[in-house]
């Protein structure tokens, strides 16, 4: 079968013309409408998230997000309030605008957590080898072996609730896995010729990792960080349902979730729904960014990766065939 | 196999004690609330939703709601309380006198049995009273208990450490349960927690660790025999699963419902609710011992500024009733207290008197899972900035936070407190004396000489009317020192089935299923 395939995208692949990466991969990219809509509905809720100040100001040095009306609450969606009220009085739209920039942040810093531990400890593994690499990926997997969000709680039980233990023990529960992609990345580049140039050339171990290594293995990196990017917000989402997150009364997405949920049998909906498809919107977003991404930024990368990526393969390069209206045959002689 | 052959034991010698059973006097004898139906019940197993099982099946193990609930059913106490009156009524004891506020001479009921056929007597009075006397559990109910002389198999005579008029009302709480002394020597404490026999309207049957709990009807009963022949405990942690299972049948009586859900219930055609105003209040601390707080005009501009009516609509959903001190208006001995009318000028005022007119910043705990002091704690904030005071929250699970309370790290805390015995001693001695920083129940580490005087008065006081008095200057007292912020008088919400009859809500929370019956 993979045989197949191969016969049908290779000889389609164009040679690149002179143009920057950027361009290069943002052609690719935008081919696929659903990124596109992924990188709309995040520019949205950026979007959002600094105009949160200006949507909701605060009144009297209390923020916009807490002000509270105890004369209205759990109102439905209205003109005035376009999301309604929540149990408190308080303007859901507000509370989601606020809630945005503390989902990016999470988010964001949890990333930078991952990857900043992850490229360190997987390019000084995967570069030196040997025992190095032996006591660093003994660590990693035992990190691995216990599920990300229970050790995210174990974090935040030992830390105390609030957004930086949170961000910290999600951001903890990361690394491992960029970690194990940067060293496999080194570990295909160390001995290929520029490294060796380099090194006869007399750089340093430091700067033959920083500059000829590392520029080669971001494409994999980033694809996973536009991922753990969704993962790591809806972990956070997750803590905060279940009361480890922030504290009150901070409009995180997750924590307001969980308290709406009590207001759900009696019919209100509307403090569930919104923080609920605001998180599913987000997550939904960065998937398809993240997907976007890596078809752009390495097609080679496809077929290797899963099951759906080898399939969607499969359909695009037969559509080509039809464009091309050229009589290819896909034949079975492979087929055991 | 122990346990079943001793559950046959009662039924071989059932016949031989029928006869006293019968012969007995009836209207001094029943139990309060016993209604029993005209034409019999058309469903004998009750299924009863709860959050959280029995933490233990010995009587003086654990002060929780639902064990004290398990030990109502299994065991018998002295005396019951008439939780109309608060009148003390007889129960094991057929009558009794106080010749002095330190000793309690009873006269204990004859041919009352236990589950096992043991006929019980005043040396298990005496044996189980001593060992109440003696748990650390219990000290704040039963620690007075010096000893208890048998004088013979009915006459027994209770002897304090202390002056202590109320004992007759402890007496009546689950804790003061009689217990079978030779099976618990025999068996020893760890297996009689395992396999507990008493002399109560049901037996214990079995247990499924957090799970259910199953128990099964005594005939041989000392009081009404009931009507139903099984009562299985379940434990649904969340109110709405509760409610739900409720409304579809599935279960008979839904334990605590949650305020929102309350209207829904309310308008369901499946459901009755059942309402009454309990001996609980939700309260907030002010850690008396802490900067800006050890001010007696900080805590009155805070008691002030907060809108309890405001926070009993929205939280509570209108449940429960304003309260103006942490006696609760159906307790023996409340005497009003003028309102803390909701005033910011004044609190601003009086923020300004104490030297504090920029304000100042201090912190409010609440414990996880708990939503409606999540809630309190919101509104707190929300009001105590409108006044200068930078309120921060902090949330910690329930060990964490009594272990870090019980040595006073908080400033703010919002908890609970039930007066059981209906009695003022118990609303103010553990929460207020000084004896009882932390661990009893005085979180907001406050005393004063006077309330200290006046508290040990009050116990020690023959006369009601006098007592009454004294306590009307305590509560005078308390109100203008104001250690806590009293947001409400608790109300039990339960919803059940629509054909249930027979349940008489206990504020103190420890209800009789015994008595309830089916339509």
């Amino acid at each position: 079968m993979d045989n197949n395939t191969q016969n049908a995208t290779v000889p389609k692949t164009k040679k690149p013309k002179k143009q920057s990466r950027f361009r290069e991969v943002w052609k690719r990219y935008k081919r696929s409408p659903l990124a596109i809509a992924g990188l709309f509905i995040i520019s949205c809720i950026i979007l959002l998230a600094l105009s949160a100040p200006f949507i909701a100001p605060s009144v009297d040095g209390m923020p916009g997000y807490n002000l509270q009306d105890w004369g209205n609450v759990r109102q439905f969606p209205s003109s005035e309030h376009i999301f309604g009220t929540d149990h408190l009085g308080r303007d859901v739209f507000s509370r989601i605008a606020h809630g945005a920039g503390i989902s990016l942040r999470v988010g964001i810093v949890v990333i930078t957590i991952g990857i900043t531990f992850g490229i360190t400890l997987g390019s000084i593994a995967g570069f030196y080898g040997g025992y190095i690499d032996n006591v660093f990926m003994r660590i990693i997997d035992i990190f691995l072996a216990i599920p990300n969000i229970l050790l995210a709680i174990a974090i935040v039980a030992a830390l105390e609730p609030g957004l930086t233990p949170v961000m910290i023990a999600v951001g903890i529960g990361a690394i491992p896995i960029y970690a194990r992609t940067v060293r496999a990345q080194v570990l295909t580049y160390r001995e290929q010729e520029f490294v060796e140039a380099a090194r006869a050339a007399g750089a340093s171990d430091f700067r033959i990792i920083v500059r000829h290594i590392l520029p080669n293995c971001m494409a994999p990196v980033i694809v996973e960080a536009s991922m753990g990017m969704a993962g790591a917000i809806l972990a956070a989402a997750g803590l905060s349902f279940i009361g480890l997150g922030i504290e009150p009364p901070l409009p995180e997405w997750g924590a307001m979730l969980s308290e709406g949920r009590i207001w759900m049998l009696a019919g209100y909906w509307h403090l569930t729904v919104f923080p609920g498809l605001m998180i599913a919107l987000i997550i939904f977003a960065l998937n398809m960014i993240g997907d976007g991404l890596r078809d752009a930024l390495d097609p080679k990368l496809r077929s290797g990766f899963s099951k759906r990526h080898f399939e969607r393969l499969k359909v695009q390069a037969a559509q080509k065939i039809q464009e091309q209206s050229q009589a290819t045959t896909v034949t079975k002689e492979g087929v055991a | 196999m122990k346990r079943k052959l001793l559950g046959i034991v009662p039924l071989v010698t059932a016949f031989m004690f029928m006869l006293t059973a019968c012969g007995a006097p009836a209207a001094p004898d029943t139990p309060p609330g016993v209604t029993p139906p005209a034409g019999g019940t058309t469903q004998t197993e009750l299924m009863v939703l709860t959050p959280s099982l029995a933490v233990s099946f010995d009587p003086i193990q654990s002060n929780d709601s639902a064990s004290a609930e398990f030990a109502r059913l299994i065991y018998s106490t002295l005396v019951l309380m008439d939780y109309d009156t608060f009148e003390v009524l007889p129960g094991l004891a057929t009558s009794w006198d106080l010749p002095d506020p330190q000793t309690v001479n009873m006269q204990i009921r004859s041919g009352v049995t236990f589950h096992n056929g043991d006929p019980l007597t005043a040396h298990d009075v005496a044996f189980s009273l001593e060992r109440a006397g003696a748990s650390v559990q219990m000290a704040p109910i039963l620690g007075m208990i010096d000893t208890v002389v048998a004088h013979d198999n009915y006459n027994v005579t209770i002897h304090l450490d202390i002056p202590f008029v109320p004992i007759l009302r402890h007496l009546s709480h689950p804790a003061a349960a009689i217990l079978p002394m030779n099976y618990l020597l025999e068996v020893g404490e760890d297996e009689f927690a395992n396999a507990p026999i008493g002399s109560g309207a049901f037996m214990f049957d079995h247990l499924v660790i957090g799970d259910q709990q199953v128990k099964v009807r005594f005939d041989n009963y000392w009081g009404n025999v009931s009507q139903l022949e099984r009562i299985t405990f379940r434990v649904v942690p969340d109110p709405s699963t509760r409610l739900i299972e409720v409304s579809t049948g599935t279960a008979d009586i839904a334990m605590g419902l949650a305020p929102g859900d309350l209207a829904g219930a309310e308008a369901d055609p499946n459901v009755t609710v059942m309402r009454r105003p309990n001996l609980g209040t939700d309260f907030i601390w002010m850690n008396t011992q802490r900067p800006y707080l050890n001010n007696p005009l900080v805590r009155q501009a805070i008691n002030y500024a907060f809108d309890t009516q405001a926070a009993i609509d929205v939280v509570w959903m209108g449940a429960g009733a304003i309260a103006h001190s942490p006696v609760m208006p159906i307790v023996w001995g409340f005497v009003e207290q003028p309102p803390f009318e909701t005033n910011l000028d004044r609190a601003r005022e009086l923020l300004a008197e104490a030297g504090y007119p920029d304000g100042f910043s201090t912190s409010i705990w609440w414990n996880a899972p708990n939503v409606q002091r999540q809630q309190v704690s919101e509104m707190m904030q929300f009001t105590l900035a409108q006044i200068g005071i930078d309120l921060s929250i902090e949330t910690m699970e329930w060990a964490t936070y009594l272990e870090r309370s019980d040595v006073g790290e908080h400033d703010m805390m919002i908890i609970g407190w039930t007066t059981v015995t209906a009695d003022i001693d118990y609303a103010l001695f553990p929460l207020l004396h000084s004896s009882n920083y932390g661990p009893p129940g005085n979180r907001g580490f406050w005393s004063t000489p006077e309330l200290d005087a006046l508290l040990e008065a009050g116990r020690a006081e023959t006369d009601d009317a006098a007592r009454m008095e004294i306590y009307a200057e305590a509560q005078a007292i308390i109100r203008a020192e104001a250690p806590m912020l009293v947001l409400r008088q608790g109300e039990i919400l339960m919803a059940v089935n629509p054909n249930l009859r027979g349940l008489e809500l206990n504020p103190n929370l420890s209800h009789n299923h015994a008595t309830i019956w089916f339509e």
